[in-house]
């Protein structure tokens, strides 16, 4: 190159170093997932009935937080290639190129350690034991493995979501109860109707991607089924914190008026023609077809129905609302 | 010695793929990578929010160090 040889200065064409922003590395944590793992894990912190530092409480749920983040770090590594095919996930950092998958292995693998690490510190060995599992279990288990060879995929994966109010209990507490589980179960239930819903009406991009999800393995009409049938066995589920004291008054009847909400939005589905319009090409989250309005509705107001099922346990147990269910020992 | 006065052939990928150094002895060949602006712009945002970052990690286990021994002091007492 006659450039370096005059002024010894050469450019590798391209650029050799990266413009990658400390947004574009922040975006690998999947900002918007982490606030409903942050939000259920407190949850589960504070309905534990054992009090616990407020600084190492914070510091343990920042650790959770992080650590969620990191697997999804992971997780936008390993599906860089799936993610740069699909509309809603080709604005991703590592799709879009800001950031190289080497650099997002290096970041997951890092915060992994380092949020698992603070976890046994601030709180527990077993909150820590916990954290690394469902890191493993979303970037392994579930990304790695099930993802792509099994349209039940997300009901064994949406495992690694429904930890973070387990861990939340686990951090006050340094064991797993049945609440522990019961908050556990809420989540696992509630991720398949949740998921569907979306895979509905984005199911053009899943099956561009070559990602078995229900209703691109078992059709639509299969999927509307078993999403109205989680739906059932989760609303019903949803009514166990009454049972054992955990939940209230204000929590029953939460559960109660989101269940029944949540159970007419699943019949909706169930009686639409969801999934058979075509997918949504738009690359936005909610944008949707005609026919699939139903399948938007339910997906939107999941998320609510979850935020709002453990703001009540968060009313109940922080702010004093807490009011025994006649016939049921607290 | 009309050798010594020849500048040595480089591979042609040399000064490309070795950031200044010789693709096979490794030595420096006095080239240096010059970053664009909006590179080195772009290295120092990263720096300071890994400078942050490492700065709160040490806080973090600093914080819990003095928590825990207070706590395990009111527990000794």
């Amino acid at each position: 190159m006659n450039q370096s040889t005059n002024d010894s200065v050469h450019r590798a064409e391209g650029g050799a170093v990266s413009t990658a922003s400390p947004r574009d590395y922040f975006d690998l944590l999947k900002p918007r997932v982490m606030t409903l793992v942050v939000f259920t894990a407190f949850a589960g912190l504070i309905a534990a009935p054992v009090d616990v530092d407020p600084l190492l409480a914070f510091i343990s749920i920042a650790a959770l937080a992080v650590g969620a983040g990191a697997a999804g770090a992971l997780n936008m590594a390993y599906d860089a290639d799936i993610d740069a095919t699909m509309k809603r996930t080709q604005k991703r950092p590592v799709p879009r190129g800001a950031v190289s998958v080497s650099d997002a292995y290096g970041m997951g693998v890092v915060a992994s350690i380092l949020s698992v690490l603070v976890m046994a510190l601030a709180a527990n060995y077993l909150a820590a034991g916990l954290l690394a599992f469902s890191i493993f279990f979303y970037a392994v288990i579930y990304t790695m493995i099930l993802k792509r060879s099994t349209p039940q995929n997300i009901v064994i994966g949406g495992a690694a979501g429904a930890f973070p109010p387990m861990i939340g209990w686990v951090v006050a507490t340094g064991e797993i109860s049945l609440d522990a589980v019961i908050l556990f179960m809420i989540i696992f239930l509630w991720t398949p109707p949740h998921s569907w819903a979306l895979a509905l009406y984005k199911s053009g991009d899943y099956a561009a991607a070559g990602v078995p999800m229900m209703p691109v393995a078992k059709g639509a009409k299969s999927t509307r089924l078993q999403i109205l049938l989680y739906s059932i066995v989760m609303v019903v589920f949803a009514g166990a914190p009454v049972l054992t004291g955990l939940g209230g008054v204000v929590y029953g009847v939460t559960a109660l008026g989101g269940g029944a909400l949540f159970m007419l939005l699943a019949w909706r589905i169930f009686r639409s023609r969801a999934g058979e319009a075509g997918s949504a090409e738009e690359a936005d989250l909610y944008a949707v077809r005609a026919g699939d309005k139903a399948a938007r509705d339910l997906f939107a107001y999941s998320i609510g129905y979850l935020a709002v099922l453990f703001a009540a346990l968060i009313a109940e147990h922080a702010f004093g609302a807490y009011i025994v269910v006649p016939g049921v020992s607290a | 010695m009309s050798n010594e006065t020849e500048t040595p052939k480089e591979h042609p990928m040399a000064a490309d793929d070795n950031f200044g150094f010789h693709h096979r002895e490794g030595l420096p060949t006095g080239e240096h990578y010059k970053l664009s602006p909006e590179e080195e712009a772009a290295r120092k945002k990263r720096n300071i929010a890994l400078a942050w970052s490492l700065l709160g990690f040490m806080a973090i286990v600093f914080v819990v160090t003095v928590v825990r021994i207070g706590q395990n002091s009111a527990g000794a007492l």
